[in-house]
């Protein structure tokens, strides 16, 4: 006997928790008169329970570490892209070795 | 102390903080890979996937749209590459017989990693849009919205590809156990 593809849809839906209250009671109404209908059920509720339980496959323990090296060596730009702070400013302009002779000598002027 | 959300991760990321890129790495790597290893069923190509797909992610890291979920997009980069791989190889007879490994322990172990392959081998026998939404739904716990989203796809079409594959699989598991 061929299941009615609406009820083939709601018997997915079903083990996806995806149906209304009132779509429930019509699939169990139908699934009570439908032998096909209640083992395609059983047959799909047993296949999802398969598939959601196996195991997850982890990768290799240095995977991690191979992708770090490689984006720090592809795209170094974006290690200087990092926002400027106003100290980054201060030791730009009074870093310089020109500005820095002037202080000094400035400092040196007001002492004496 | 609360765990930082992708949103934190990732702008802090796109101001070069290495470890919050790492925060990210962390998260996403185990699903990208178990997910580019269902698609593919091959290990070393699941793992040159993931290394491609966080390093796409980084270098187009300015192009994320923050209205969408973070997992969306690298797993759309996931998936996308997972199709590039297959079309380079072009060899799909030999992707559905990687030979089953000899397995030590107790039965159940035994039988458990027995159903895992049979149902892996069944899964790359069914075309790669249905198993696409099986490995998205089973695998990455995914639901219809989230992998209408991934795959910017209607749900309509979500649905009707995963009720169809589930019956392809069903079919091709049948099929397996005839053999």
């Amino acid at each position: 006997m061929d299941i009615d593809p609406k009820f083939a849809d709601l018997i997915n839906a079903e083990i996806d928790g995806w149906i209304a209250p009132e779509e429930h009671v019509e699939l169990e109404t139908y699934l009570a008169e439908n032998d096909a209908a209640s083992a395609y059920r059983n047959e799909l509720t047993g296949l999802c329970e398969d598939l959601d339980s196996l195991e997850t496959v982890s990768p290799p323990p240095h995977l991690k570490h191979v992708i770090l090296d490689a984006v720090t060596t592809s795209n170094p730009a974006r290690q200087e892209t990092r926002q400027r702070t106003s100290s980054d400013l201060f030791s730009d302009f009074f870093g310089t070795a020109p500005v820095r002779y002037a202080m000094s000598f400035a400092a040196g002027v007001i002492l004496a | 102390m609360t765990k930082p959300d992708d949103t934190d991760l990732i702008n802090r990321c796109m101001q070069g903080d290495r470890n919050a890129f790492e925060g990210l790495l962390v998260k996403y790597e185990k699903p990208v890979f178990n997910a580019a290893f269902r698609m593919l069923n091959n290990s070393e190509d699941a793992k040159d996937v993931t290394q491609t797909v966080f390093l796409r992610a980084y270098e187009n890291l300015d192009h994320f749209d923050p209205h969408f979920r973070f997992f969306s997009w690298i797993y759309r980069i996931a998936l996308n590459e997972t199709i590039n791989c297959l079309n380079k190889r072009n060899r799909t007879e030999e992707l559905a017989r990687e030979p089953i490994a000899e397995t030590e322990g107790p039965d159940d172990a035994a039988n458990s990693d027995q159903r895992s392959k049979r149902i892996q081998t069944a899964l790359m026998t069914i075309k790669t849009e249905y198993r696409t939404v099986i490995v998205l739904k089973h695998f990455l716990d995914c639901n219809y919205i989230e992998i209408s989203e991934i795959l910017e796809i209607p749900e309509k079409k979500v649905k009707s590809r995963l009720y169809s594959g589930r019956q392809m699989l069903k079919i091709a598991l049948q099929d397996s156990q005839l053999d």
